[in-house]
This record gives structure tokens, C-alpha cells and sequence, in this order.
């Protein structure tokens, strides 16, 4: 019986290795511009939501009703950015920025029936045209396991200076 | 025209304001984007002299609503008294010159400066102070001469706050002219009213603020800075993605379909519109609402409510923008190559959910610094701040449509009952900045 229990931990404590890895794996892929591998890391019916401030420390709750930086509610529309990006043709992202997600303070907050809600803090350089602009702010990401593989099925991006003037998602 | 600073040699290797803006040929000269003394001139003669516009009313609905604001350089802020009256205030203590509203908007019946504590009732009485009593100040002192400092001109035209901080500034409906029409339609295009939806969005771009006030008459730049979107748009279109089916959000069939009228009118005092007939009318999410205007007012009002893409300038910081959307886009400059941007999403009062949604996301999917249209607009403006320092061309170039130009109203203008001083048939001519560098050299030079 302990033998057992002990297997089960393990397995937990291996599941939740996999969730935080792809956490951090999600910003690699960013920085290595692989999009069709970041692509495939998220739900079909993934909810991509960049809220905005209302004020100093408000933010909107309700993307049905209040103006989001970005709300998405599939992949389709990950992908449509990856498409433009790939066009070559927005001046914003050509040439592309190098750019470095530092994700830190990963916690999983909520662990229920395989899926996983973690949070964690960011800070994404982005080194275009001899300048560095530094995006910060936090992840709410709800992750979806089943033995073989996980899925982001949400990915909030609370961004705290919000006054930049590109806001693509690989700056996120 | 003030002779004396129109002659005004900034340094040797400058010429006159007046040589500097062509209006003949259709060019301006780059350094009116890059020299710091004709910005020190542009915030006297420009931002501290016209009106400007501060807020929509509802942003300030009820009694102690107060809401943040610049004029140029200069904070103020907007304060709805415990009567109901607004009142807009320097935002400076009359102690010592803190800043003392501090948030961006909020509710208050009194603010206190955080300083020293002097505080300040709805009207901008100083109500108080700590350490009153004993306060042995000189003789001249005495509390009313201590109120807060109001703007000297506040005035409201259809629920847009405009100020000056003229006071001999003509009022704000004379300034309007007859640009006022085309506010109208931004706002009777709405039957119960127009808002601004919540979540703001302010932006910083490296580039001078005269970029942003031609940007968005600008018809010639869209389907080249923003391909980008037009293809992206057009791969939705073929996946038939649910949330941008709309046929409507495919700008590029107004560059292509010929058989549509377009082109832009000049007021006087700066401001301009520019305007298209949309393509695709009938997949138009509000195309039902056309119908009813077209059988309340007949089909060339309805087709300026609802049927076209319509951009308003109001000189010199702030755009009314319905096409894609509906926003208002409010500008101030910081330094000569530095800009601040603040878009506002504007909905329209008991919208259905699904109107509204639509509203939201085309917003979203264009405007803010997320979406995929106005970032690639900033950096085109940076570059262009970076490319005017260049030891290259002299002049900066919009001479298209100078054939074509018209003193003459045309139809659809004359349906609304306006008289432009200049306008254009065609989406991409550039005459339609004559009129806004008409106004700069008019205010830069006048007494």
C-alpha cells in the first residue's frame, strides 16, 4: 500500500515537473520564434486574454463588455498573428526584436481532475533598433494534463506597464 | 499675421515660419517636426491657445466625478461640483505647485493636496488647512484668495469637454464650424446616446505629435503599412472564422472596388474629414440599423450614419474615428519626437450584446497597442523622426490629388449642409492636409 502511494506521488510530483516546464517551455519557444511549436502548445478553444487597467489598480473583468489589450477565444486567432507576423509585412515586427522571457515565482495554485492553474511573474526584453523595452507583469495560465501530454486551455497576461506602443504576442 | 514672429530667425540657418510651410507646392519643411525651439513655439502658440479636448461626459456622470487630463504639457482635471456644474481646474495646489489629483479619475467631495494638506471643496474653495488656527500668516492671506485655479474657457458641444486656456479664445461652437456635422454623425449614429466603454489604453511613440494629426486622414498609407492586417483579414475570411466574418473588416476592397465614392473635406480652424463608402454594406454588422436610418432620413443620411467609413480631425489633438469600430483618439505631445496617445473604445447605449461584441473586438483587433493596425502605425512615425534628421530631402512631400483639388463643396457634403474650404474625391490625395498646416502657420504666427 505504501509502495502504491508512493507511486502516485511520484506521479504527481512528475505531472507537475511537466506543468511548470511548459510554462517556461511556451517562453522559450517564443524567443526561438518556433511558432508552430508554440502553436501547438495551447487548446484549440484556447482563451488568450491581455485585460486592460481601468485604473491605477483596476483591471477590466469582463471582455464581452470592456475593451481588452487582446481577448481571444481560440487558437485561430493565435494562429491569424503568426500568420501576419509571418507576411513580413507590419513594420512593427520587421525586423522582428531578439527578445527574452524571464518567468519566475511559478506556483500551482489549484490542482483539480488534471488541470492545473499556475501562476507566475514575467518580464520579456525586447532588443529592436538599438533599444531595449522591457514588458513586466504576471501569467494566469490553466493547464490541461492527460498522461501523454499537456495543454494551455487559458493564458492571462496582466501586464503592468501598459504604455508601450508594440504589444505582439511574442511580448508577452 | 504677427510680422515680428514670422520673422523669427531660430538661429541662422532657419527661415521664416512662414517659408517653412508651402502650401502652394504641397510640401512642409522636416524641420518643423525636429527643431525644439518651433516646439516651444508650438505649445504657446498652439496647445495653450486653442481649444482642446479633455473628456466625453460620460466620464464624469455624477456630482464629485472628478477625471484626470493635459492640455499640452499642463495637467488639469475635470470636476463635477456638488450642483452638478463641471469645472475644470489646474492641477496644482495654490500652496506650494504639488500636483494634487493624483489618480486617474475617481469620486471625491474634497481633494487633499499630499503635500502640506491644504484641501479643496468641489467648487475649488480651500477649505482647509493643518495647524489653521495658529497659523500666523501675513496680513495679506486669507483663505479665498487660495482656491484653485480654473481653466479660463470650459465648453461642451454634444458631450465632448473641450477647454482653452485662452481666454479670448472664440467659443468652442465658432472654432467647430462646420466640422460640427460631422460630430453629429458620430453621435446620432448612435439612437440612445454614445459611451465610452471601460479599459483605456495610452501609448508613448518616439516621433513628433503632427505625425499623429495627419495619420489618420491619411487614405494613401493603409494598405501598404497595414497589409499586414488586410491579408491577415483575408485568411480569416477563407477559414470563415465566427468572430471576423464580417466582409466589411477586408479594408482592401476600398482600395479596389472603384465604383465607390470617397474623399475628404477641409474646415476652417484645421479640422478635416476624411470619408469612403464601405464596401460590402449589406455584411456590415450594424447593416440593419442603416435600413432603419435609410427609411427615417432617406439614403444619403443613412449612407453618412452608417453606410461610410468616416474620420474626423478636431486640430490639433484629436480624432473621432468610425469605421472599423467606433473610438476617440486623443493626443499630446511631450518633446518634439516624443507623443502620447490615449485611445477610447465608444459604444453606443443599449447595443445589443452581440453588436457590442463585434464593437469590442474589431476595436481590439485593431487599435489598441495589442491590435494589429496602430502599432505599426507608431513605428512608422518613429521612423520618419528618425529618417528627418537626415542630411537628405529638404521638403516633406503631398502634393497628390493637386489636380484635383476643389474649392467646391461636393453633393454629399452639401447633403449635410456643410461648405468646406477644401475637398477631394479620392481616398488617398493628400491635399487634405492643407487645411491643418494652414492652421499651424495661422496660430504660430497670429498676435
Amino acid at each position: 500500500m505504501e509502495e502504491l502511494n508512493m507511486v502516485i506521488q511520484a506521479q504527481a510530483a512528475e505531472q507537475r515537473r511537466k506543468v511548470l516546464n511548459l510554462i517556461y517551455l511556451e517562453g522559450i519557444l517564443l524567443d526561438e520564434r518556433k511558432w508552430d511549436e508554440w502553436l501547438a502548445l495551447f487548446s484549440p478553444d484556447v482563451e488568450f486574454w491581455v485585460p486592460s487597467w481601468k485604473s491605477e489598480h483596476e483591471l477590466v473583468s469582463d471582455p464581452l463588455n470592456e475593451v481588452s489589450l487582446v481577448w481571444y477565444p481560440s487558437r485561430d486567432h493565435l494562429e491569424d498573428r503568426i500568420y501576419r507576423i509571418r507576411t513580413g509585412l507590419s513594420p512593427a515586427s520587421n525586423p522582428l526584436p531578439r527578445t527574452v522571457h524571464l518567468i519566475t515565482n511559478s506556483l500551482i495554485r489549484q490542482e483539480n481532475d488534471g488541470k492545473y492553474l499556475v501562476t507566475s511573474n514575467f518580464q520579456v526584453n525586447c532588443f529592436r533598433d538599438q533599444e531595449l523595452s522591457c514588458y513586466t507583469g504576471y501569467y494566469e495560465h490553466l493547464i490541461m494534463c492527460n498522461p501523454d501530454s499537456c495543454l494551455i486551455l487559458k493564458k492571462k497576461v496582466v501586464i503592468v506597464n501598459d504604455t508601450l506602443r508594440v504589444m505582439d504576442i511574442y511580448c508577452f | 499675421m504677427n510680422i515680428a514672429r514670422d520673422s523669427l530667425e531660430f538661429g541662422s540657418r532657419y527661415p521664416r515660419l512662414s517659408e517653412l510651410i508651402d502650401l502652394e507646392k504641397m510640401r512642409v519643411d522636416r524641420r518643423v517636426f525636429t527643431d525644439p525651439q518651433i516646439y516651444q513655439l508650438e505649445i504657446e502658440m498652439i496647445w495653450e491657445k486653442t481649444w482642446l479636448f479633455l473628456a466625453h461626459e460620460s466620464q464624469v456622470p455624477n456630482c464629485f466625478d472628478y477625471f484626470r487630463a493635459y492640455m499640452g504639457p499642463h495637467s488639469v482635471f475635470l470636476w463635477r461640483n456638488a450642483e452638478g456644474g463641471l469645472q475644470c481646474f489646474a492641477n496644482v495646489c495654490a500652496h506650494r505647485g504639488a500636483t494634487i489629483c493624483n489618480s486617474m479619475h475617481g469620486n471625491a467631495r474634497s481633494i487633499s493636496c499630499e503635500f502640506h494638506g491644504w484641501s479643496y471643496d468641489s467648487f475649488g474653495r480651500l477649505l482647509a488647512m493643518p495647524k489653521e488656527r495658529d497659523a500666523a500668516h501675513h496680513p495679506d492671506f486669507s483663505k479665498e484668495k487660495f482656491g484653485l485655479k480654473s481653466v479660463p474657457r470650459l465648453e461642451n458641444y454634444r458631450g465632448f469637454i473641450f477647454a482653452s486656456l485662452n481666454p479670448s479664445v472664440p467659443s468652442l461652437l465658432d472654432h467647430l464650424g462646420d466640422a460640427k456635422a460631422m460630430i453629429d454623425l458620430f453621435v446620432d449614429s448612435a439612437p440612445h446616446g454614445i459611451e465610452i466603454l471601460p479599459g483605456a489604453s495610452t501609448t508613448r511613440f518616439k516621433g513628433n505629435w503632427k505625425n499623429q494629426s495627419e495619420n489618420s486622414l491619411d487614405g494613401w498609407h493603409a494598405d501598404v503599412t497595414h497589409a499586414s492586417y488586410m491579408m491577415t483579414q483575408k485568411n480569416r475570411t477563407k477559414r470563415k472564422d465566427q468572430m471576423f466574418m464580417d466582409g466589411s473588416l477586408d479594408l482592401s476592397a476600398m482600395y479596389q472596388d472603384k465604383s465607390m465614392e470617397s474623399g475628404f473635406y477641409n474646415f476652417k480652424n484645421g479640422h478635416a474629414s476624411l470619408w469612403s463608402d464601405w464596401p460590402n454594406l449589406e455584411q456590415r454588422p450594424n447593416y440593419a440599423q442603416f435600413l432603419e436610418f435609410k427609411k427615417l432620413y432617406g439614403e444619403e443620411k443613412a449612407k453618412w450614419l452608417s453606410g461610410r467609413f468616416r474620420n474626423l480631425l478636431v486640430y490639433p489633438g484629436i480624432y473621432l474615428i468610425d469605421h472599423l469600430s467606433t473610438q476617440i483618439r486623443v493626443f499630446r505631445p511631450l518633446s518634439v519626437d516624443e507623443t502620447e496617445v490615449t485611445l477610447y473604445c465608444v459604444g453606443h447605449r443599449g447595443e445589443s450584446p452581440q453588436s457590442r461584441n463585434v464593437r469590442l473586438r474589431q476595436y481590439e483587433d485593431c487599435f489598441n497597442a495589442g491590435g494589429m493596425i496602430t502599432a505599426d502605425d507608431y513605428i512608422e512615425f518613429e521612423r520618419c523622426q528618425a529618417g528627418y534628421d537626415n542630411a537628405g530631402h529638404q521638403w516633406n512631400e503631398f502634393s497628390r490629388g493637386f489636380d484635383r483639388l476643389q474649392t467646391e463643396t461636393d453633393a454629399h457634403g452639401k447633403a449635410l449642409g456643410i461648405k468646406a474650404e477644401l475637398c477631394g474625391s479620392q481616398f488617398e490625395d493628400e491635399g487634405i492636409y492643407i487645411g491643418l498646416w494652414k492652421e499651424w502657420l495661422r496660430l504660430m504666427t497670429s498676435d
